[in-house]
This record gives structure tokens, sequence and C-alpha cells, in this order.
């Protein structure tokens, strides 16, 4: 099938309907969804940098001892794009954003797809299949931000393998001085011109052939340079994804297993893209399959990569299924009409799923109309709100919670932790989780760190709750269904 | 296919899905992943049978459903690796089969998967129990149950015959849920580890004090409530203090 259109084809073919529908469907998901916990201390950071005219070198949301040394806020330009939303339109303009450059992302991909492929409808079934390997990882953050940038990548690298256009290579390295000022994950476009570059010269023998994407790798990384820290941010990055805390207790960083509903679709299209390899006549390129090979292994090593395999895969499983599966032509015949008519239909859905308007649809369960999740600690942010901190001493706080407290409370109240954990050494780390745990030595930790009130899930630190309940010198000042609060005797 | 088996040398052969308090005491009860020791090395087995049948476009139906079977079941739970092995011995011996191997290609094969072999068994070794332990735990006049290390409870059981119960004797499987999470509890020195053990009326505990029980092992040594009587080569053996 040619994407190509014709002068003889009607103002709105079936093809549009397809496109309109699937990056409607990037758009229509993300901008439903209430939003995560990652996103708190970039509105934050924004709104200070914004105030104060600077970069922020240190971070006042958090009480816990933090690491030594300068504290490198990399993802700037992301705490501002997220505050200029913020500033725009609250929360649900911070959604609504996010859910704009999804739908760029996959829009993007969807090029990359129909380049690789020339198969309009396999390419979008190949998006889909991109959208739900990520769709756990596309709440608003600063990393989300990255994903348009890396499907730009993609985007590039099949024009260039696919319609010997390398024009979009230019763009590239501008791209990754943006990547390096939103989010740290801009060594996955090295990766995927490295990946280019060493396939090339494995197919044609030659090191002169791989000098479009090494040339572009070069400039790519001068670009990251282009940034407040310098070849430092490159660094710290480096630092953080070494980080034992980060690898082992956070969820996102873990390896990806079959037990999660990520590792099931990774899996998955695995065995999709082998099905699909056997049955094509066509092979894989050598610059294809080493990237499947080192993509697959990012994924497989940490769920958060798992986005990054199906931007990558997309375009791959569209071409080898275009070779796979036989070619129906549709026989019927566009209906202009019937297509403008679907096509309303679609926007008019992505409008009413806007944050603004999903609260009025009675068909939503009460737990989807709102921007925040059910398990946000709205009562217990609305409580810190009314009552003063003690004049010394810290809050402990569950640390899922970190983010919305400093976001909800903040200054007059100082979380304990959120979730940056590269900010506090690894043994806060470990002395927070002995305190909620609890261990036997909790109450030399409340005393060690100066602990005056804590914040506790009832779902998670059930066993403290317990115990401060009968606790001398702690007395309940809050319980809902989610959380308590206890003060030292000496509190409000 | 060796490696796959060998880490079930030590804790039994069994089928069955990953559980999440479990994982925490054995490798062998999480899901395959990268971290596991030697886990790229079932991910590399059929990334080989992958490549030659690819490479030669000729796979028959039941190779792909075997590979998916036993795929399924080693990424599920490390322990099951062995069907995963036991599965692939077939459609990997085919694909190699129409292979023309260079005679020293085998020799190079075969060196590496007794070396990972051999690597498997060392790494996932569990630690040794010192006879002195032995001795100690089973020769104390204190009554009540023995608390064993897990890797540690059946063979202190089979030493004791019927003079003393030992809890978990049975391995993992021999307690419900409950029992290991405050198993877990106990052995990463929770708050209320001392009244876990007396509502289990235990009078002698035997600890990994250098590994996976450390944090208790450390609390035990500072504790009125017990009276150590081993503290070597990693290991405690402690006896509940009279009175």
């Amino acid at each position: 099938m040619s994407v190509a259109g014709s002068r003889s084809e009607p103002w709105l073919t079936i093809r549009h309907l397809w496109v309109v529908i699937t990056v409607a469907a990037a758009f229509i998901g993300p901008a439903s969804s209430p939003i995560g916990p990652d996103i708190w201390w970039a509105l934050l950071r924004g709104d200070w940098m914004a105030n104060h005219g600077r970069l922020l070198g240190f971070d006042p949301f958090t009480s816990a001892p933090h690491v030594d040394g300068p504290i490198l806020n990399v993802q700037w330009l992301a705490d501002l794009f997220f505050h200029g939303l913020d500033a725009l339109g609250g929360l649900p303009m911070v959604i609504t954003g996010t859910a704009g450059v999804i739908a760029a992302t996959y829009a993007l991909v969807l090029g990359a797809a129909v380049t690789a492929s020339g198969h309009l409808r396999l390419s979008c079934v190949a998006v889909w299949i991109a959208y739900a390997l990520g769709a756990s990882n596309l709440s608003p953050r600063p990393q989300t931000l990255a994903y348009p940038i890396f499907a730009l990548f993609v985007f590039a690298l099949m024009r260039s393998e696919w319609r010997k256009d390398t024009r979009l290579l230019w763009l590239l390295p501008p791209a990754t001085a943006v990547w390096a000022n939103v989010h740290g994950s801009f060594f996955t476009g090295f990766l995927l011109l490295g990946c280019a570059a060493a396939g090339r010269v494995l197919e044609t023998r030659s090191l002169w052939a791989a000098r479009p994407y090494a040339v572009t790798l070069a400039a790519c990384l001068a670009g990251s340079l282009v940034n407040p820290y310098g070849p430092g941010a490159l660094v710290y990055i480096a630092t953080i994804g070494s980080n034992q805390v980060i690898r082992d207790f956070v969820t996102e960083w873990t390896p990806t297993t079959i037990t999660s509903s990520e590792g099931i679709m990774f899996f998955g299209s695995l065995v999709l893209l082998a099905a699909l390899m056997f049955r094509a006549r066509l092979r894989l390129t050598a610059i294809e399959m080493i990237l499947l090979l080192v993509f697959a292994y990012l994924a497989w090593s940490s769920v958060r990569a798992v986005v990054w395999w199906g931007v990558l895969l997309a375009p791959i499983l569209a071409r080898i299924a275009g070779d796979a599966l036989p070619n129906r032509q549709s026989a019927s015949r566009d209906l202009p009409l019937l297509n403008a008519i679907i096509i309303a239909g679609v926007v008019m859905v992505a409008v009413i799923a806007l944050p603004w308007n999903k609260a009025s649809i009675p068909l939503l369960p009460p737990d989807k109309r709102g921007v925040l999740t059910d398990d946000t600690p709205v009562g217990v942010a609305a409580y810190l709100n009314a009552h003063d901190p003690p004049a010394v001493g810290r809050m402990l706080n569950h640390q899922p919670w970190g983010g919305y407290l400093e976001w909800a409370t903040w200054p007059r109240h100082q979380v304990f932790l959120d979730g940056r954990i590269e900010l506090h050494p690894n043994q806060v780390w470990f002395d927070y989780l002995d305190m909620v745990f609890p261990s036997a030595h909790w109450r030399a930790l409340v005393a060690q760190y100066e602990v005056r009130y804590m914040v506790l899930s009832k779902a998670e630190d059930g066993d403290l709750i317990a115990d401060l309940r009968g606790e001398p010198g702690w007395r309940l000042g809050y319980e809902d269904d989610l959380a308590t609060v206890f003060w030292a005797s000496e509190g409000p | 296919m060796l490696p796959l088996f060998a880490p079930e040398v030590w804790t039994g052969f069994r089928l069955a899905p990953s559980d999440i308090i479990l994982a925490n005491l054995s490798f062998a009860e999480q899901p395959l992943s990268v971290r596991t020791p030697l886990g790229l090395w079932p991910f590399g087995v059929a990334l080989v049978w992958f490549g030659l049948a690819y490479w030669r476009r000729d796979a028959r139906a039941w190779e792909a459903v075997l590979v998916l079977v036993g795929g399924a079941a080693a990424l599920a739970r490390v322990g099951n690796q062995w069907v995963f092995g036991l599965l692939m011995l077939a459609p990997l011996a085919r694909q190699v089969g129409m292979v023309r191997w260079r005679p020293w290609s085998f020799g190079v094969i075969a060196a590496m998967g007794l070396a990972a072999t051999a690597t498997t068994l060392v790494v996932t070794r569990p630690p040794e129990l010192p006879p002195s332990a032995i001795q100690a735990a089973l020769t104390s006049p204190v009554t009540g149950t023995v608390f064993a290390d897990w890797r540690w409870a059946s063979q202190l059981q089979s030493k004791a015959a019927d003079s003393r119960t030992v809890l978990a004797r049975g391995g993992l499987v021999s307690e419900p849920a409950d029992y290991w999470l405050d198993y877990l509890r106990v052995t990463q020195g929770h708050e209320r580890w001392a009244a876990l053990l007396r509502d289990w009326r235990v009078g002698v505990v035997v600890m990994d004090a250098a590994g996976q029980d450390r944090k208790v092992a450390e609390l035990i040594k500072n504790s009125a409530e017990w009276r150590v009587l081993v503290d070597a080569h990693g290991t405690l053996v402690a006896e509940r203090a009279p009175g």
C-alpha cells in the first residue's frame, strides 16, 4: 500500500482516519489519567527558579541530610516547562501539556514506522503496541519530555536508512542540547547513533560508510555539553545510574520481570517480533539487529527503559510485519463524510477526556474523575496546612507521598524525603527503612534525626502506626482512611 | 544446559510461580532477571536457538512451543530453569546438529558450559553450617523449638532426629506465608523480633551472622534474653537465658 496520496483521493480518506485515531489515542490516554508521583518537585523547582531568576543549586524541600557537594539540577528546563504549564492552567494544564507531548512522540514514531515500512495501517498497529509498552510510564515528569526527542532520533534514523535522506540528522545535535537540559536519558540517543554506526560498518565492511552517524554522534556529544554544568552533568547522571538504593529499591529501576504488566508486555513483544521475523522473507539489517539487542537488554535491565524499547521497536515491527502479513488492499470506497463524522467523534472524545471535563462524565468511576490518584494524601496536606510544625525537629513522612506533601505544604512544612533518591546518602535511606519497618532501632533513629512528627501510610506503615498508638510521648493528631499524623508530645 | 540445573542442586527441583515473600529469602524464588546470578545464560541459550533457526529459516512448530513453554517457566521463577533446560534440549540439539561445526568449537562450548556450571554452583551454594554450631544447638539444655536459618533447618532436623523440633525443617514450602513474613521480620531485626521468637517458643537460634541474618544476630548478641553459645565462622548459636 502506498502512503503517498494522489490527486484523485477524497479529501478525507480512511488513511486520515487511521492517523487521527492513532495520534488521538496517544493523547486521550495520558490526558484522562491522574497525575503521577514524580512531578511535584519539578513544579516546585520550576516555581522557585521562576521566582528567583536563577538555577536552584540546593534542595530546600527535604530535611533529611543531603549528600556532600553541589546538587546539580540537570532537569532545570523541564522544571521550567512544567512550571509554565502550571502557571497557565494549573494541574489540568500540566496533564494536558504532557498528553500533547506524548501525542507528538507517537506521531513521530508513526512517521518513522511509515518511513520504514510504507504501510500506514500496520504502522498504526505498531504504534499502538509501542504505546502499550510505554503506557505505565507516560505520566507528567521530566523523562516524558525526552520521549519526543528520542522519537525524533528514531525518525531521523529511519529516514536516513530507508529514504536515504540524512537531512534530519542535522536536527539531532541541537535536539540533544535541549535533551541534556531536560532529562538525563539523552545517553539513549548516543546509544542509538552508536548502534547505527556499528551496524553500518558491519554491513558495508567500511568505516567510511558509518560517517553520517559517527559525525552526528560526535556533534550530539558536543551538544550534550551545552548545559549549565558542562561535563559535570554527564558525570552526575552516571552516578545516578549506579546508585545502589535507586537500583535496588525504586520499582521502575528494578529489572523487568514477567511478574509485572510491563514485563508481560515486553516479553510478549519479543515473542511477536520473533514470530514475525520467522514469517517475513526479508532479513533484518545489521543496524536493526544491533538496535534490537541493545535496547532489549536495556528494557530487560530496568522497567523504566521499556518505553524506549517500544519507540524503537515500532518501525522495525511495522517493516517486517509489512513483509510477513498479506497485503490486503481495502476494496471499500472511501466515504469522506462518514470519515469526517468519525474524526469529529474522536476529537470530541479527546476534548471530553481533558482533565477539566472528565469530572462531569457520569460513566467514569469516581476515582478516575479527578486529577489526583486515590492514594494522594489530600486530607493530610490540608491538615498540615492548618498546623505549624514544631519549633525544632523534622517530619518523618511516608516517602512516596513526599513529592505531593512538599508541593502542597512547603515552605510551611518540609518533608523528610521525596522521590529524589540521589539527593541523600544511602545510609539515610537505610535508616528511613529501619524507622518505618520498624526495626528494633527505630526509637534511636527517630531521636538521631530529631523526628517530631510523622505522616504515615496506613497501608504500608501499619506496624509503626501500631507502635505509635501505644508509645508514650507520641499522640495521634490526624487520621483518615489513608493516613495518620502523629506528634511528639511537645507538638501542636 | 548444565548451568540451568545447577542452582536446584542446593534447593531441590520444584516447579512453581515466584513468591513475593520467599523471593526475599532465596534468589531461586525470584522471577528471572538480568540480575539473577548467571541470568543471562538462559537468555543466551534461547538466543542461540533463535539465531540458528532464523539463520537457516528452519524451525519446527514443536520447537517453538517447547521454547515458549520453557521460557515462560524460567521467566516466572529462577528455580524453574531446570524445566527450561529440559525443554530446550531437543530444539537446541536439532538446531546445533544442522550446523557444520569445526572440531575445536565443541571443546570451547563444552568448556564454557562447564565453567558456567561451576560458577553457578559456587555462587549459589548456601553457607556451610559448622559442626561446632550443630553440636551446640543440639546439646543445649534449654527446651523449646530451634529457629535456624532456613537453609540449615532441614540439616539440623536430620541431626536432631526426634530430640528437637526445628522450625521450617521441610524447607520453603513447609510453612505458610504468614510464617515466612514473620521469619523475615525476625531476620531483618524487626522491633518485635524477640516477641515473635517467644510466640514460637524458641529455645535455641542458629543464625547466619555474616549473611542474611546479620541484623537479628547483632540484636541477639546484645540481648539479655539470649546467651551466645557459638559466635564463629559467620555462625551464631544462642540459647534462651534462664529466667
